[in-house]
């Protein structure tokens, strides 16, 4: 159970370059696809699901290729998009009946049976009967998981699924992504960092359509290992910092400034050495591609 | 606020490319209505541009621009909703009724900006090239903004007003879009209605843009008139106005009551129920315990046939059941009632018994605006999943489109079944209500429910549309292309910028007026199947190419949809490719049944082909060829091949000095002569037109002046193919009638232009009168009946098929059966105008003798309503003529229904034939109705009298003799029978129709002594003039006049003026009489 993806490229009409040669392996469990909005995230995961065409490249799951042979990609795909509406005059139940039966779970009972288990396991189980319009954003999110796991899809791809939930709703949806990322391939598409370092086992980071990092949280957390220094400061010197020495990142915390500075040495200056996290990985990266885009 | 708003909106408009799209459709719409008003009025003098013109479009606005205003119109308001900036919009600290109010007015200033883009094209139009400079004149500016301020803005303000307030009212756009489509389709019904209803007050109150009133004004102008007057408005134009825009007022200070930022941004009225979060204390979002089930994926071709039945079963409830679709069905029953009961079952004056024919009548008003519904429907369902946004998530599903699209389609044939089943109920209900209950059930399912604008044309229609939605794949440009085609196509064919129906999607022949209770649909059943099987291939392959193009996902274009759709699909190519060859033979397979065989000319072509018979054979008109004065014909008619053949002997006779050495005949495409001699010797065809229907044939034995000889021609007609729109009436299945068998002998000048415009256009002299003068020698001598005969008797044997009964002028001597075949044998022994029409058909008969005269009715079986009333009219016609003119000239007398295609009333030797729509199933219960039948009966027996006394000549006023005088002596009849004020019912009638009538003068109006035979003048202003010199002169008097006149003329042909100069004689004419007849008054002051 493997998605292969291959130098795949897409320039849109206006001449914005959504992907330039993505390549990657994605196996079975978690996947994070890491990257600021506009990375290509969301056109790479319509390409995955097939519903859009690439320029060039291919993507390949189970051996079977996306572009020809869509239908048989759909016939194990389970999506659940950044941004989805619902008819707004049924309830979660018909919908979701609707779709199991769209997905092609032909038996009557069968998709009842599987309809009733995803609105308990979504913990929508009270609200089957309320139209779908006056559901609430978290609400509508677990509909939209739910729907996604109809009919056992191998290939799952959640497109920011947790962007607008509360913590709590979003705390929540970590643990039913584990469950089903078990025995599945699952896709997490996210620019929030704590989404992938929570769940995902293998990760990438996009950034200007571009792959630009590749590996599991560890190793990526561990490329950085013994060379982050933090410092809380004052607001007036964090300019000078800035000049004098690479800043990854800086953010308030209890009302004071606190900076993260690379260097392979110690900065001294008050800096005290500081274990590597995801984030100060993502924000490394991005920090380089800044750079070297005004190099260019 | 307006200062800050207003502005802004305009400027937000004009940052749309579409906008300056609309702007060119608008001109287009201007110049395209100019064009088609080109042909509208006929008088030459006409301008296209004229004053009375520009007056009708002010009012109409035109459809292009009503679905601009249904579209665009709620935007200012609903944009908020739709983009979801209302939450900050709502939220600044502005008066909220003053925003609203500001956004009105911005929305009803674009909309007069859309409205004056679009007269501007029509100003602009006479630069154009659309038509000859000398078409337009100078352009009315003061008139156009009048009209403007009159009409066109109170309009606009209504379609605002009615759009605004359904948005504030429901909170959703497709609302907006009904209450234009509604109060567009009043206008369209009140249109429809004015052409038949007898009385117009109540249809100008109801028509609200105003349209039927400025007509009714414009079309009774002349034409000098209307090309610069400005329009007189009366108390009509102030309670139309005062009703229309009083209701938009209203609904605006409604909706600027009703709207606040709460209510609108939330709907107070109907607060969607928010459910609870769910949230539950124990945290249990992820019940880990339990187990997803494990399914079974099928994917099989029998499964997605189960899934297609079950989806659709799904997507028409989705389509059925929200109340909106309740409300929309309702309010088209209410239409479809009301019309049925108020205006479909009209008659000249009065009603119609409510027959199944004039039921189904009412699709035609409303199916214009349905069908746009329609497509629209559709075009929401096939873009569902886009508008609510889950087509990510539908698009994923591993289901092939075709599954989905085809469970669409095949709802949507459900919901619009149900508009067809709507008009079924609502007719059935109608009819039952005026306790009437002979439904014709095969009718009302052929009509509602078959493809003569009716359920399978709403189907070609929406795979018409999911084509374009395949083609497009986005919702708006479907919606904009598909409704944009049809009105194009529709008002293109009604303006007559096109008219060969093959060209216009889902249109078959013989949708409006062509039903016949006798003959049914006739010909036209064969031809509609022939289109209809046409469309439906093409529709086919426009179904399954709008299945394979269908985009799924997004950001695939058209080319890589069509190869994939190739790649993944050969056989629905191979499909596609079959139907668009069996289109395009169908195509060819109609056009040669059409056009190549004649069946169809264009008027233009029908113009031409006048124009240059003219030209070429006018010349024969100075020539002197035989005239017949006996006939011994014989007639062989076969309605089921739609066949006659005949042959006949001709006693002729050359009434000049010059001998005739060539005979010339007008035979039409379809006739053949066979056999053809002279005094037992056979004649050489010389030449044969067959295009223009000219044949010449060389006497071997020229007839010498004042001779006799004996014509014998054997003879043809069969009609092959099938026609767009020639009832092709002569053949007939059922009620066939032949106005003449034999060919016209000579120059004949009835197929002249009489159309002054037309006659300059083809390079052919104006016309000074449309005939003869009174005082040309050689007309004073031609028989108005038939410029080829004299006086005529002779004999008739008919033979039809064993079902029907023929029939053929002069007393009934002889039926016989043979060969199963009907014989019948009739006999003219008194001469008598030329008027030699035969007929056959399917009758019941009813025979009464009365006053020793045997009265015989055939008529449809179907129409038994008032078959005793007929005979009580023809016994007290019969009296009257008795009493007042003398003893009636025959012992026979036939009453015959015959279908409408032909003029509405013949009288020929002991023969009246009537149309199916004159009398047969008026509502008789209304007094106003019997006198009218009654009236028009006894005109008929009058010119039976007349014809039997002498001919009349072709000359000016022929007709004031034929039809002024005979109905003014009906009037006379009706005053003893039913009293004044019956008889003021039809002189307001008449006087109606000849001041609406004169507007559309193509050439001069004459004074009536010099009447040249135009349907508006003799039977109007003529019997109303004959009629009031009756009564001054009275009515014994007159009738003694009458007879001394037709008494002193002889041999003679009957010339009015010679009466006319009988009464001045006689001192009977007062200055205001002589002013009546010899000059144009301009006001009708009789």
């Amino acid at each position: 159970m493997n998605l292969e993806i291959k130098n795949l490229s897409k320039t849109y009409p206006n001449g914005v370059q959504a992907l330039k040669n993505v390549s990657l392996s994605i196996g079975k469990g978690m996947f994070g696809l890491l990257g600021e909005n506009g990375a290509g995230k969301s056109t790479l995961m319509r390409i995955i699901t097939t519903l859009q065409d690439a320029d060039t490249g291919e993507v390949t799951f189970e051996g079977i290729n996306a572009a020809s042979n869509p239908m048989e990609i759909r016939k194990r795909l389970g999506y659940l998009p950044q941004e989805f509406g619902v008819y707004p005059s049924i309830n979660a139940e018909e919908m979701l009946l609707h779709l199991a039966d769209l997905k092609g779970i032909a038996d009557k009972g069968e998709r009842k049976e599987q309809v009733n288990a995803l609105l308990s396991k979504v913990n929508l189980w009270n609200d089957r009967k309320k139209k779908l319009c006056g559901y609430s954003g978290g609400m509508k999110q677990r509909f939209g998981i739910a729907q996604a796991l109809l009919g056992d899809p191998k290939l799952i791809i959640v497109d920011e699924p947790t962007a607008g939930l509360d913590p709590v709703e979003r705390n929540r949806f970590y643990n039913l992504l584990s469950e089903i990322g078990e025995n599945n391939v699952v896709i997490l598409s996210t620019h929030i960092v704590e989404d992938v370092s929570t769940l995902c086992n293998n990760m990438a980071i996009m950034a200007n359509g571009e792959v630009i990092q590749t590996g599991t949280p560890a190793e990526l957390e561990n490329s950085l290992a013994d060379k982050l220094w933090v410092k809380e400061i004052q607001k007036e010197e964090l300019e000078e910092l800035l000049i004098s020495h690479k800043v990854i990142a800086n953010h308030f915390h209890l009302g004071k400034l606190s900076v993260t500075v690379m260097s392979d040495k110690e900065p001294g200056n008050g800096f005290n050495p500081k274990e590597a996290s995801l984030e100060d990985v993502y924000f490394n990266f991005l920090g380089n591609i800044k750079e070297s885009d005004l190099r260019n | 606020m307006l200062g800050k708003i207003l502005p802004f909106e305009i400027k937000f408009l004009h940052k749309n490319f579409f906008t300056y799209l609309i702007y060119l459709a608008m001109m287009f719409q201007g110049i395209w209505y100019m064009k088609g008003f080109n042909d509208y009025y006929k008088s030459d003098d006409s301008l296209m541009n004229s004053a009375g013109t520009m007056y009708i479009l002010l009012c109409t606005i035109g459809m292009i621009l009503m679905i601009v205003f249904s579209i665009i119109t709620g935007t200012t308001l609903y944009r908020d909703l739709k983009n979801k900036t209302d939450q900050y919009f709502y939220t600044l600290p502005v008066n909220e009724k003053k925003f609203f109010m500001s956004r009105f007015t911005a929305s009803f200033v674009i909309n007069i900006i859309f409205s004056l883009v679009y007269f501007a094209g029509c100003i602009i139009s006479k630069y154009t090239g659309i038509a000859p400079p000398d078409r337009f004149g100078p352009t009315q500016w003061m008139q156009i903004i009048h009209g403007y301020l009159l009409f066109a803005l109170p309009n606009v303000f209504i379609l605002t007003t009615a759009a605004y307030s359904a948005l504030v009212f429901f909170r959703k756009m497709a609302p907006s879009y009904l209450a234009i489509f509604f109060v567009s389709l009043l206008w369209i019904i009140m249109e429809g209605v004015s052409h038949t209803a007898s009385d117009l007050f109540l249809i100008k109150i109801i028509d609200p843009f105003g349209y039927v009133y400025v007509k009714d004004l414009v079309d009774a102008m002349g034409a000098m008139q209307r090309n610069t007057a400005f329009l007189t408005i009366d108390y009509v134009y102030f309670i139309n106005r005062f009703i229309w825009v009083g209701a938009g007022i209203l609904l605006l200070v409604i909706s600027r009551k009703k709207f606040t930022f709460k209510y609108f941004f939330g709907g107070e009225s109907k607060k969607v129920k928010s459910v609870n979060n769910s949230d539950s204390a124990s945290f249990s979002f992820l019940k880990q315990h339990i187990k997803i089930p494990e399914v079974s994926l099928t994917y099989s071709l029998k499964e997605y046939l189960k899934k297609a039945a079950r989806l659709t079963v799904l997507e028409f409830k989705n389509v059925t059941r929200p109340v909106s679709f309740k409300i929309i069905i309702g309010i088209m029953a209410v239409m479809f009632i009301l019309y049925n009961l108020l205006f479909n079952p009209t008659y000249y004056i009065g009603s119609a018994l409510p027959v199944t024919t004039n039921m189904t009548l009412t699709r035609l008003q409303i199916n214009f605006m349905l069908i746009i519904i329609i497509i629209i429907w559709a075009n929401e369902l096939f873009f569902k999943e886009k508008t609510v946004d889950v087509w990510q998530i539908t698009d994923s599903v591993p289901l092939p489109s075709w599954v989905t699209l085809a469970s669409k389609f095949i709802a949507m044939c459900g919901v619009v079944l149900i508009f067809g089943l709507t008009l079924i109920a609502c007719g059935l209900f109608a009819q039952l209500v005026q306790g009437f209950t002979d439904f014709n059930c095969l009718l009302y399912i052929n009509d509602a429910l078959g493809y003569r604008w009716g359920w399978l044309t709403y189907v070609l229609f929406v795979m018409f549309t999911l084509f374009i939605g395949g083609l497009t794949g986005r919702r708006y440009a479907t919606t904009i292309l598909s409704v944009g085609y049809f009105i194009i196509m529709i008002i293109s064919f009604d303006l007559g910028i096109s008219e060969e129906i093959r060209f216009g999607f889902g249109l078959v022949p013989g949708i409006e007026g062509t039903y016949s209770e006798l003959n049914g649909y006739g010909m036209f059943d064969a031809a509609a199947a022939k289109y209809f099987l046409m469309w439906a291939i093409l529709s086919v392959a426009l179904l399954i190419a709008g299945m394979g193009l269908w985009a799924r996902g997004t950001g695939k274009s058209i080319l890589k949809r069509t190869v994939s759709g190739i790649r993944s699909n050969p056989a629905a190519l191979i499909i596609i490719a079959a139907c668009i060859f069996g289109f395009f033979f169908m195509q060819g397979y109609i056009k040669k049944n059409v056009n190549e065989n004649r069946n169809f000319i264009s008027e233009k072509q029908t113009d031409e082909e006048s124009a240059l018979y003219e030209k070429k054979y006018g010349h024969l008109s100075e020539l002197t060829q035989p005239k017949i004065r006996h006939v011994d014909l014989e007639v062989d008619l076969f309605p089921e091949n739609r066949k006659y053949v005949y042959r006949a002997v001709l006693e002729v006779v050359n009434r000049s000095k010059e001998k005739i050495d060539t005979l010339y005949l007008n035979i039409d495409y379809r006739s053949k002569v066979e056999k053809i001699s002279i005094n037992n010797k056979a004649l050489l065809k010389e030449t044969d037109d067959d295009i223009l229907g000219m044949e010449s044939y060389k006497l071997t034995e020229s007839i010498n002046g004042f001779d006799k000889a004996v014509l014998y021609i054997e003879g043809s007609k069969q009609y092959t193919g099938f026609s767009q729109e020639d009832f092709q009436a002569d053949l007939a299945f059922n009620g066939l009638f032949i106005e003449r068998v034999i060919p016209v002998i000579g120059y004949n000048a009835g197929r002249e232009l009489t159309e002054n415009k037309k006659r300059k256009e083809h390079g052919l002299e104006k016309l000074k009168s449309r005939m003869s003068s009174v005082t040309d020698t050689n007309a004073l001598r031609t028989s108005y009946a038939a410029g080829d005969a004299l006086m005529v008797s002779g004999r008739t044997t008919v033979s039809t098929t064993l079902s029907q009964y023929a029939y053929a002028p002069g007393e009934l001597v002889k039926i016989r059966e043979e060969d199963n075949r009907n014989y019948f044998q009739y006999s003219v022994s008194k001469e008598n105008p030329f008027y030699w029409h035969i007929g056959s058909g399917k009758f019941k008969q009813f025979e009464k003798v009365i006053s020793g005269k045997k009265v015989k009715i055939l008529y449809d079986p179907k129409h038994y309503f008032y078959i005793d009333k007929y005979i009580t009219f023809v016994s007290s016609s019969l009296e009257y003529i008795e009493r007042n003119l003398g003893p009636f000239p025959h012992k026979e007398l036939r009453i015959i229904e015959i279908p409408h295609y032909q003029d509405e009333f013949y009288s020929f030797a002991n023969t009246i034939a009537i149309s199916e729509k004159e009398g047969w199933y008026a509502n008789m219960k209304e007094k106003d109705v019997e006198a009218y039948v009654h009236f028009c009966l006894a005109r008929e027996m009058i010119r039976q009298w007349l014809h039997s006394k002498a001919g009349t000549a072709d000359v000016q006023g022929a007709e004031m003799i034929l039809t002024a005088i005979p109905e003014a002596l009906a009037l006379n009849h009706i005053k003893n029978q039913y009293g004044k004020e019956q008889l003021d019912i039809i002189l307001t009638k008449k006087r109606k129709d000849y001041i609406k009538g004169r507007g559309d003068e193509p050439n001069v109006q004459p004074p009536l002594l010099y009447a040249d035979g135009v349907d508006y003048l003799e039977q109007n202003k003529g019997t109303l003039a004959v009629f009031h010199l009756m009564q001054q002169t009275g009515s014994k008097q007159f009738h003694k006049l009458l007879n001394t006149w037709i008494s002193s003329s002889g041999d003679n042909y009957l010339v009015f003026k010679d009466f006319y100069s009988l009464l001045e004689t006689e001192n009977l004419l007062g200055t205001d009489e002589k002013e009546l007849f010899e000059t144009v008054q301009r006001d009708l002051k009789i």
